[in-house]
């Protein structure tokens, strides 16, 4: 994947807008990381701050709060999950409050990872063992051509997302494995 | 040799079948911790026979024709068992203390629930004493891996990354707290279970010069206890693997917990044994390191009960040191005998250090809340077995 990344073949890493977002943040938090927001809601943060400053036409959010659970403490999930859904609530109140994001952007949030599914773990949070469960994850995609209000309530690829989001946007995913969801298509 | 004795076919026929019960007794008891308590005190008097039969074998009575029996027969304090100790009948060659003082009648259930009971009242009794004795001395080493873990996990998940040291600092000083502890607790134990008195566990001078001095017995030790919880740490971390099976896809919660309950009846099975022949070997290296003390250091006013007491009969010539008139030889020996002495020591911390670690790996490859840190099956309960919560009854 690294020789597909084209910041690598021309040596341009990021663009010019990404380097000023990320100074007025250091501005803003400094360089220490105590500061800001840790875990998801700094994800949050960053999409908020990047829905303001970068005015993205896409924007994926990988929250991972529920990655580190592994064998801790089980209400750690749960909490991550509560985490996730604030964090979604105020992308979407975002959205909605912004005329020019209306239905002209696409969001896709997605979790981190799945779970694997024994049927005798005393915490159920683990996922580095390969099993296919491990990577089952929900997907929340709203904005620009995608159906409103529709649940898919039966298990699909995680590979899906990567061709949908080009369907989506208009551009090919030809290195992409899975098949276009066309059930989020509008 | 007059102690040995040779067992009729007819004695097989019932020696076999009694063995075989013995033993699943054993295998149902190491399913829940508080029946686990009494594997422990029923090892315990199989090493007090390991013990004292080992020291018969190496004193001048066996040429004398002075037979194991008749040597225990002489010893006050001696319940020990000839064979594998009973579970809840009294063992029928040991004494019967009951007399009747409470009338006939009273005196006749007194003494059949004493006959009746009598083994299950000693396994308890040594057990509790044992396991606690233990428990107390792996305690601050297992609690800080217990916090370590847990610190570990919440440093994980809220992204305190600059406490991160804390959890392996914790982690770390407990493994170090575990290895000091069981370079003193196996020979502790052993001298606990072999005098029968709780506070022999507690004799901290002699029983660490009995360990220090006798190195050589105690890497092999920490070796075995090495090798065979390693064997352990699989069988305990199989069933998450095992339950990512398809197999099991539409098993009720019930189905499951019962493949799980059988499949820890098959791992004690292999535990038990397990768990009685590292202590056995333990029992092996305290008879030969209390040997070595008593005849260096004769009468050694440090031993206790019925230690003191099997010792004092075996009839053993004093050890006399190689070079007594020999100075330059001795403090050359003595010189170089440290030199070997640490090098075991060290060899054996990493023998201990890597029971620790085992431990450790296993949590991360099928964690068990609280309780797996808190316990080693073969150093503390003879135990595994952990229903998840979603399978609890």
């Amino acid at each position: 994947m690294e020789s597909l990344d084209y910041r690598r073949a021309t040596g341009t890493g990021q663009s010019p807008p990404i380097k000023v977002f990320w100074e007025n943040w250091r501005q803003f938090y400094g360089d220490s990381g105590l500061v800001n927001p840790r875990g998801d809601r700094l994800l949050t943060k960053l999409s908020l701050r990047a829905l303001k400053n970068l005015r993205p036409k896409l924007m994926m959010v990988n929250y991972n709060d529920c990655d580190y659970v592994h064998w801790g403490n089980m209400a750690h999930y749960t909490r991550g999950i509560a985490i996730m859904d604030a964090g979604i609530r105020k992308i979407v109140a975002a959205v909605e409050a912004d005329e020019e994001y209306r239905d002209n952007t696409i969001f896709v949030i997605v979790p981190d990872c799945g779970q694997d599914d024994s049927k005798f773990a005393a915490v159920p949070c683990q996922h580095h063992f390969n099993t296919r469960s491990s990577r089952e994850i929900f997907a929340v995609a709203f904005g620009a051509g995608i159906v409103r209000g529709r649940v898919i309530d039966r298990p699909t690829e995680q590979m899906q997302i990567a061709p949908t989001i080009g369907q989506l946007m208009g551009f090919a995913t030809k290195h992409a494995d899975g098949q276009v969801l066309e059930e989020v298509l509008a | 040799m007059s102690g040995e004795r040779t067992i009729s076919p007819r004695r097989w026929f019932v020696a076999v079948p009694l063995l075989a019960w013995k033993y699943l007794v054993g295998v149902l008891f190491c399913q829940h911790p508080v029946t686990a308590v009494m594997v422990v005190g029923w090892t315990g008097r199989l090493m007090q026979r390991r013990v004292l039969r080992s020291w018969w074998q190496k004193s001048p009575l066996v040429g004398q024709g002075v037979s194991y029996e008749q040597f225990v027969a002489t010893l006050p304090e001696a319940h020990t068992p000839q064979g594998f100790p009973n579970w809840f009948w009294r063992e029928p060659r040991l004494p019967d203390s009951q007399t009747p003082s409470q009338g006939v009648a009273g005196w006749a259930v007194s003494r059949f629930l004493h006959r009746a009971l009598g083994s299950l009242a000693d396994n308890i009794r040594q057990g509790c004493t044992g396991a606690l004795s233990i428990f107390l001395f792996t305690l601050p080493a297992t609690s800080l891996w217990l916090c370590a873990w847990v610190l570990g996990w919440n440093i994980s998940f809220f992204k305190l990354y600059e406490q991160s040291e804390l959890g392996v600092s914790l982690g770390l000083f407990g493994i170090l707290l575990f290895v000091l502890a069981m370079l003193y607790v196996p020979l502790a134990h052993t001298r606990q279970v072999v005098t029968g008195q709780w506070r022999a566990f507690f004799d901290f001078r002699f029983n660490w010069r009995l360990a220090r001095c006798n190195a050589a017995v105690m890497l092999p030790v920490a070796l075995v206890f090495a090798v065979l919880s390693l064997a352990i740490m699989i069988l305990r971390i199989a069933p998450y693997y095992i339950g990512t099976s398809p197999h099991f896809e539409g098993f009720s919660v019930e189905q499951l917990r019962q493949w799980l309950d059988r499949y820890h009846l098959a791992a004690g099975a292999v535990l038990l044994p397990t768990y009685v022949f590292v202590w056995l070997f333990v029992a092996k290296a305290y008879a030969r390191a209390a040997l070595a003390q008593y005849t260096a250091h004769a009468p050694c006013p440090s031993l206790r009960g019925l230690e003191r007491e099997a010792l004092a009969r075996l009839q053993l010539p004093p050890r006399e040191s190689r070079f007594a008139n020999r100075p330059i030889l001795r403090t050359t020996s003595r010189t170089c005998g440290r030199a070997v002495t640490l090098a075991l020591v060290v060899l054996t911390c990493l023998g201990w250090f890597a029971v620790a670690a085992e431990l450790f790996v296993a949590q991360f490859f099928n964690y068990m809340p609280g309780t797996a840190w808190l316990n080693h099956p073969l150093v503390l309960l003879p135990w595994i077995k952990d229903i998840p919560p979603g399978l609890a009854p």
